[in-house]
Formats: C-alpha cells, sequence, structure tokens
C-alpha cells in the first residue's frame, strides 16, 4: 500500500493543528495588587480570558473544563430545585425552606471561606512572597459562580411571589444578605486603608544576598520564586525613585532582573542583555512572555486559483474554524480543525498556503505590478515568491533564487502547486546577481539573519546564538542588499525599488545595514506603505543613524501577535555605483556646523559634478579590500 | 536547457495527445505570447519565451525550474508526465471524470478509483484513454486511464475499477523529494 501522506512540512513551519502545546505551563503569578480579592467577589472570575487570545486553542481546554464542571453542578441544583417545586402544594414550603435553607448554609459557609481566603491572601501580600496555586483560583470560581447562582435564584422566586407576604424564610435571607454586603463593605474600606498606609521599609522588596543565590543554586531554583522576583524587580524599575530601597542603586537591579530572566526563561545572558537594550524594562518582560506561546497558524489565499470568500467557505464546510485577517486582503487566521491544514484537497489543489502574517509583509511594501521584472534574493520557501507572482497576475518575469540546495524542493514545489507560471529558480548565491542578471524593476531581500524575532517556532535560538552569529550575519547581510541595489534599474519606469527584510530584531542585523547602504549607495529610503509597525530607530545606544530610517518598520511579538520583523523600502535614485556620502562627507568636513538633514539635499546634488571626488573616496573606501583580494588573487596565480 | 530533439518530441507529444487530443496545438500557438518546451535535466517545461530567454543568464548547474514543469524522460527515453502540467491537462482536458467527495481522498492517497467513486464522466469516453480527474465542485485533483468506456461503465458492480491512477495532487506532499 502506498497510500502514505507525508505530513512532513513542505515551507517547514506547519504544525499539527491541536497538538499539545510543548512548553510548560507557567505557575499563574499570583498577583500582588490587593484590589483583586474583592474584585473577585462582585464580578464572576474569569481566569486566563487574556491568554485565551494568544494561544489558540491550547489554553482553552482547562477553562472549558471548570465551566463545564460549574454548570454541571448548577444543572444539579436546578434539577433539585425542580424536583422539590414539583412536590404536592402542601409539602412545597416546608421543602422550599429545607432546600433554601441548606443553600443558606452553603453560601455562609462559602463566604467565610472566602473571607478566610481574602485574609490569606493579604498575608501573602504584606509578605510579598511568590504564591501560585493554581488549583485554589479555580476551586475559588467554582464557588463564587455556584453563589451568585443562587442569588439570582432567589431574586427569581422574589419576583414570581410579588403579592405574596414575606415567609420567615424570606426575611432571613434578605438579612443575611443585607450582612453580606456590609461585610463587603468593611473589606473594601479595610484594604483601602492598607493601601494608604505608607508601606514599611522592611515591607518593601528586597534583592537576595550573596548567601540566599549560592544556597539556591545548591538547592535548585524555586521558578515561580524567581518569576515573583522578576515582576517585583519589574515593578520596582518602572517607578524607581518611589519603590526603590535605600542605597540599592539602578543597575544592582537591572542586573538581578538580568540573570532572573535568563533563568527563567532560559535564555543566554548576552541575549537578554541585547534585548533589554532595545525594549524598556517592562515591555522585554512582555517580549520575554510572548515568545513562550505561539503564534496564531494563519494562511494565506492564493488569489490565482480562488478568491478568499470562497476558500474560508470550503474550508468551514471541512471543519475549520478561521477568521479573515483585517488587515490583509488574502490572510486567515486559523483558530482550530478537524482536519490536518497541510493536507485538505484545497490545500493540494493549491487554493492556499500556510504562512505567518509576518512575511505577506515584506511583498506589501514591495508592491510588484504585472508585466515587471522581479527578483526575490532568497526566496525559499516560496510563501513570499508565490505571493509577488499572485501580485504579478502570473506575468511579467519572476526570478526566485535561494542559495541552499536542500530548500529548492519546497520552493519549486509551492511555486508548482499554487500554479505560478512565470518563475525562474535558480540555486545561486545572492551575491552574484548583478552579475548573472540584472536591470530588475524590484528586488525582494529577505536576509538570512540570526532569526530573534522567530524565538516562539524555534527556542534553540535562546542559546545557540552568539554575537559572532549577528556579525557573520550583518556581513553577509551589507553584502547581500548592495548586491541588490546594484541589481535594480534605477531608470525603470514603474519601480527601481529595493525591499530590505529580516526576522530579527537586533539594531545590527536592521537599521545598521540600510544605514551602510545608505552610504554606499545613491539610493534613498521612502516609506514602507503598511498601515501599522514601530518605527526604526534613528538613536541607537552609541549609534546615530540616517534620519530617513524612521520610516522603516518593526514588528514585535508581543504589540503585534506576529513574528518579530523588520522592513525597510528603498528607492534607488541612480545607477552609478558610487556612494553619495562620499560627497557629503566631503561637504560635511567643510560645514561642519550643518545639520545631519542636510544629507538628504546632498544626495539630491547631480551627482555627475563631483564625479572624480566620488570614485576617489570609493577607493578609498573600498580598495583596501578589494587590493587584498587581488594581491592574494595574484599570489595565488603566481604559486600555480 | 535546449530544446526537444526529434524523437524526444515524438515520445513527448504522444503522451500529451492522451491527455488533450488536438488541443496540443493550442500550447504550442498561443495568441497571447509565445512559448515553448524546453528541456533542462531531464525534465520538460513549458515556459514563455521571454523567460525562457532571461534563464538563459543563469549557469545550467544552477537553474532549477522554469515555468511549468510537464514531465520527465526516464532513463530509457519514456515520457513521464508529472502532476505539476495538472493546470494544463484540466484546461485542455478532452475526457473529463468527476469524483464523488467521498472517494476524493482515496483517489489522493494514490488508490484507482472504484465505480464507486465514479460522479460524472464525459459522454463516449472509449477505454484506455487519459482523462483528467476533478472534484465534484470541478477542482483538478489528478489524471488516469479509463479502465472502461462510458457506456461499459453504467453496467459495473460498485467494486470495479474504472480509472486507474497515474498522476495525483497528493504527490506534492508524498513524492516531494522525488518530484523535484
Amino acid at each position: 500500500m502506498n497510500n502514505k501522506f507525508k505530513m512532513q512540512p513542505t515551507n517547514g513551519t506547519r504544525k499539527l493543528v491541536g497538538a499539545k502545546p510543548t512548553t510548560p505551563v507557567k505557575p499563574s503569578p499570583k498577583v500582588n495588587t490587593p484590589t483583586k480579592p474583592v474584585n473577585a467577589t462582585s464580578k464572576k472570575p474569569t481566569p486566563n480570558t487574556n491568554q485565551t487570545k494568544n494561544n489558540n486553542n491550547n489554553n482553552k481546554k482547562p477553562i472549558k473544563k471548570v465551566e463545564s464542571e460549574s454548570e454541571s453542578e448548577e444543572e444539579d441544583e436546578e434539577s433539585e430545585q425542580s424536583q422539590s417545586d414539583s412536590e404536592s402544594e402542601s409539602n412545597q414550603d416546608s421543602s422550599m425552606i429545607e432546600s433554601e435553607k441548606s443553600q443558606l448554609f452553603d453560601s455562609d459557609d462559602d463566604d467565610d471561606e472566602d473571607s478566610e481566603d481574602e485574609e490569606e491572601e493579604e498575608d501573602f501580600n504584606k509578605n510579598t512572597s511568590a504564591f501560585s496555586d493554581e488549583n485554589k483560583k479555580w476551586l475559588k470560581v467554582k464557588g463564587k459562580q455556584v453563589d451568585s447562582e443562587d442569588d439570582e435564584d432567589e431574586d427569581d422566586d422574589e419576583d414570581d411571589e410579588d403579592s405574596a407576604p414575606m415567609t420567615n424564610f424570606e426575611k432571613a435571607s434578605l438579612k443575611t444578605r443585607k450582612a453580606k454586603v456590609i461585610e463587603q463593605e468593611e473589606l473594601v474600606e479595610e484594604i483601602r486603608q492598607s493601601l494608604t498606609k505608607p508601606m514599611d521599609e522592611d515591607d518593601k522588596f528586597k534583592l537576595p544576598t550573596e548567601g540566599e543565590l549560592k544556597e539556591q543554586s545548591l538547592i535548585g531554583v524555586d521558578l515561580s520564586k524567581v518569576y515573583q522576583r522578576i515582576k517585583d524587580v519589574v515593578d520596582i524599575l518602572e517607578n524607581f525613585s518611589k519603590e526603590r530601597k535605600e542605597g540599592v542603586s539602578r543597575s544592582q537591579y537591572v542586573e538581578r532582573l538580568k540573570e532572573d530572566i535568563s533563568t527563567y526563561f532560559g535564555y543566554s545572558m548576552w541575549l537578554v542583555d541585547l534585548f533589554m537594550k532595545i525594549f524598556s524594562v517592562s515591555e522585554s518582560l512582555e517580549f520575554f512572555e510572548a515568545n513562550e506561546t505561539p503564534r496564531p497558524l494563519t494562511i494565506r489565499c492564493n488569489t490565482l486559483k480562488t478568491r478568499r470568500k470562497d476558500l474560508a467557505e470550503a474550508l468551514i464546510s471541512r471543519g475549520v474554524n478561521l477568521e479573515p485577517i483585517k488587515w490583509s486582503q488574502v490572510g486567515l487566521t486559523i483558530f482550530d480543525s478537524q482536519v490536518a491544514i497541510g493536507a485538505t484537497p484545497e490545500y493540494l489543489a493549491g487554493h492556499y498556503i500556510q504562512q505567518s502574517p509576518s512575511s505577506f509583509l515584506p511583498v506589501i511594501a514591495l508592491g510588484p505590478l504585472p508585466n515587471e521584472r522581479v527578483l526575490d534574493m532568497c526566496a525559499s520557501p516560496g510563501g513570499k515568491t508565490t505571493y509577488i507572482a499572485s501580485l504579478m497576475k502570473n506575468t511579467g518575469t519572476l526570478v526566485a533564487n535561494d542559495i541552499n540546495k536542500d530548500r529548492m524542493k519546497s520552493l519549486v514545489a509551492n511555486i508548482h502547486r499554487l500554479g505560478v507560471k512565470n518563475t525562474v529558480v535558480s540555486n545561486l548565491d545572492g551575491r552574484e546577481y548583478p552579475s548573472v542578471m540584472g536591470g530588475f524593476d524590484r528586488v525582494l531581500v529577505d536576509a538570512p539573519c540570526v532569526g530573534l524575532g522567530v524565538i516562539s517556532k524555534d527556542p534553540q535560538i535562546k542559546i545557540n546564538k552568539t554575537e559572532k552569529d549577528i556579525a557573520i550575519c550583518t556581513h553577509m547581510q551589507k553584502e547581500l542588499l548592495l548586491k541588490a541595489i546594484d541589481a535594480v534599474d534605477a531608470n525603470s519606469k514603474t519601480g527601481g525599488i529595493i525591499v530590505y527584510s529580516t526576522c530579527s530584531l537586533s539594531v545590527e542585523e536592521n537599521e545598521a545595514v540600510v544605514d551602510y547602504a545608505l552610504k554606499h549607495r545613491h539610493i534613498e529610503v521612502i516609506d514602507t506603505g503598511l498601515t501599522f509597525g514601530v518605527q526604526g530607530f534613528i538613536h541607537y545606544r552609541e549609534h546615530h543613524f540616517h534620519p530617513s530610517l524612521i520610516q522603516t518598520r518593526r514588528y514585535y511579538p508581543h504589540t503585534h501577535n506576529m513574528d518579530g520583523f523588520y522592513v525597510a523600502k528603498i528607492k534607488k535614485l541612480s545607477n552609478s555605483t558610487t556612494s553619495p556620502t562620499a560627497i557629503t562627507t566631503e561637504k560635511e568636513d567643510k560645514k561642519v556646523t550643518k545639520k545631519s538633514e542636510s544629507k538628504q539635499q546632498q544626495q539630491n546634488n547631480s551627482p555627475a559634478t563631483n564625479k572624480n571626488k566620488k570614485q576617489d573616496n570609493k577607493r578609498k573606501l573600498s580598495n583596501p579590500k578589494q587590493s587584498k583580494q587581488e594581491q592574494s588573487k595574484k599570489k595565488f596565480k603566481s604559486s600555480k | 536547457m535546449r530544446p526537444l530533439t526529434e524523437e524526444e518530441s515524438k515520445a513527448f507529444f504522444e503522451k500529451l495527445i492522451k491527455f488533450i487530443g488536438r488541443n496540443v496545438t493550442l500550447l504550442i500557438q498561443r495568441t497571447d505570447e509565445p512559448y515553448c518546451f524546453r528541456i533542462q535535466k531531464n525534465k520538460v517545461y513549458y515556459v514563455s519565451e521571454e523567460i525562457m530567454k532571461r534563464s538563459q543568464n543563469i549557469p545550467r548547474e544552477s537553474l532549477t525550474s522554469l515555468g511549468t514543469c510537464f514531465g520527465r524522460f526516464t532513463k530509457t527515453g519514456k515520457f513521464k508526465l508529472h502532476i505539476t502540467a495538472l493546470d494544463y491537462l484540466a484546461q485542455y482536458a478532452k475526457y473529463k471524470v468527476w469524483v464523488k467527495p467521498t472517494s476524493e481522498m482515496s483517489w489522493m492517497y494514490g488508490n484507482n478509483l472504484l465505480k464507486a467513486g465514479l460522479g460524472r464522466i464525459t459522454e463516449d469516453t472509449p477505454q484506455n484513454t487519459g482523462v483528467v480527474l476533478f472534484s465534484m465542485n470541478d477542482i483538478p485533483i489528478g489524471f488516469g486511464v479509463t479502465a472502461k468506456s462510458t457506456f461499459e461503465c453504467r453496467k459495473l458492480e460498485p467494486t470495479a475499477l474504472v480509472v486507474y491512477h497515474y498522476g495525483d495532487v497528493g504527490e506534492y506532499l508524498r513524492d516531494e523529494d522525488s518530484l523535484f
């Protein structure tokens, strides 16, 4: 029998829907704001509602369980009541009293328990120690829900018997309810007082001493405690002048925080350091937490073969739960599915491809038009390539290139499956490109990167990558981008556009690379045309980049719920491979006082006038390497 | 990359004619843009002449694919149609078979089509001829060779073979390694 479907992903990212979450369940942080218990008594508590949005179906299970349990209990009680109602009239009063009495007692008991719980929690808050007992939370949920249900039932009863005089039992219930309200008010008052009271120095959060840390390392670290400490330190750092403990410097807190994040989330210290430089303290914590949860599964509808509406209907009829992505014409988010999303007849017929929404962005920015010549320099596994082809409506010429031979198969397979007919696929180093083929209208460089934006997909990145990897990648990216710029025809009537994108977040791989290109080629950064996203950095630590880099876009897992991404759109201004900055630097030497904004004006100056100077400068800039290479070549030849 | 030789053309077009008949001429003489067939590493590609000219710049050993792959020549000189040609085959197919939804998956797992899964079939389809298979909502899902003519199909038992399997879209997943 050869009827085996290989479920192996063609584009490397396919996952089985409904697979159990691989990330360990985090100990739910017990919030240390003392107002929470009050809320819990007044509202129906809804645990994990925030998380459900992020991790589509993984976290739903426990919630459903809770709901179903509580519902079944409610049903039981209701059925009891209905039974008692159905008894004969004469017995009704006594039976009602009995049943409701028991309920009253129950609710009293519950109340007592609740108040005890609250007291306990307050104690915990005072100690500000880690406290995470998920079961307790759930148990409370059940109790509360039943309570409120009881109240409603009583209300209903009253409504029914409006005209009838009050029975003893009803009076009693009224009393208890009033007592309850008073009790609650007292509680609120108490909590308010405790809030307004100035905290004692001793109650404030303390950094652990060296000895404590050593002890911990011997015993083994309690992760929930570490998490609590991370939270506390972040709170302190957010409001440092008020919350700090006397004599402890900011750097001490930050150092502690970095080490704790490194142990809790399992990052190398270097990476923690890098992200803390990019994000603020609280934002970086959000970022680290977002990396623990998977991003939603998304597909892109292939407009060459079908329409999104039709595809959605076909998939829904197969039992797929989906929703269109609002900012895109072709994206669909899959929540859950009864069938494997990578093996439906629609998938095999090429009606859609599994693709993360972040990789829509560079193609939208590129904006290819029909009958153009487009190059995709780093194409595998073909998600972006096929999207470009569908925007070009299968006309013109699309060249898809990738250096990795193993990834060619998925690229060619996707191109054929999606019915793309205008494509040439080459297996070359992208840096060979302008010499192999040039004069393109648009070029997309989705450069190979360290992948700091896709840690949720590949947790190995947390420890595997080092500073050296970034250095190697950056070098390659700069070369690729320059070659891509050279491969574009600046005189193209419709295009002359280069889009540079990475799925990494480090400034070295993104802004610094584009800034480097700005210095070495006659180009300008233009608006990406993307409606959302964070602006690129102009100042980062000691670096100052070209002001136009603010038009580039960054995407983060915690703010946009997609993979971390960077997109820059570049317009080529002239075909000369010399750098306009060679002129600008000379001019700037003369007019030191002029602001950096003058760069753009100088770029507009005709480069022809300063040709000689430029060339000299170019030699100065680029020659050391070339001359070395030539020398080594000569040596090599002579040795032959 | 080179044009097909006389022998190769003969083997190739004979196979193609089995499925799309005289419509082969529509593939060669297109009104919109000149198209051509080219051989690269034993595989036959159908591609517009403009793209073909551009791809001549790329070194032969690194040229992986251009346009649409129709199939490949075996070592013994026979031609094997690939599922990647399905788009064109479906467009010009002479004889068509529609598969019931219940048998769709079975076909896509590489099985032959039984009478039970036969939804519709083109009138007067002869025996032993190439057909393109569609799902009931007109999505092409593969091609095969008829075991019985339309007339004979009417009287068959549900378990009898109707179409021999030749290629199906499931190969995109199953045979990705050997196909590309």
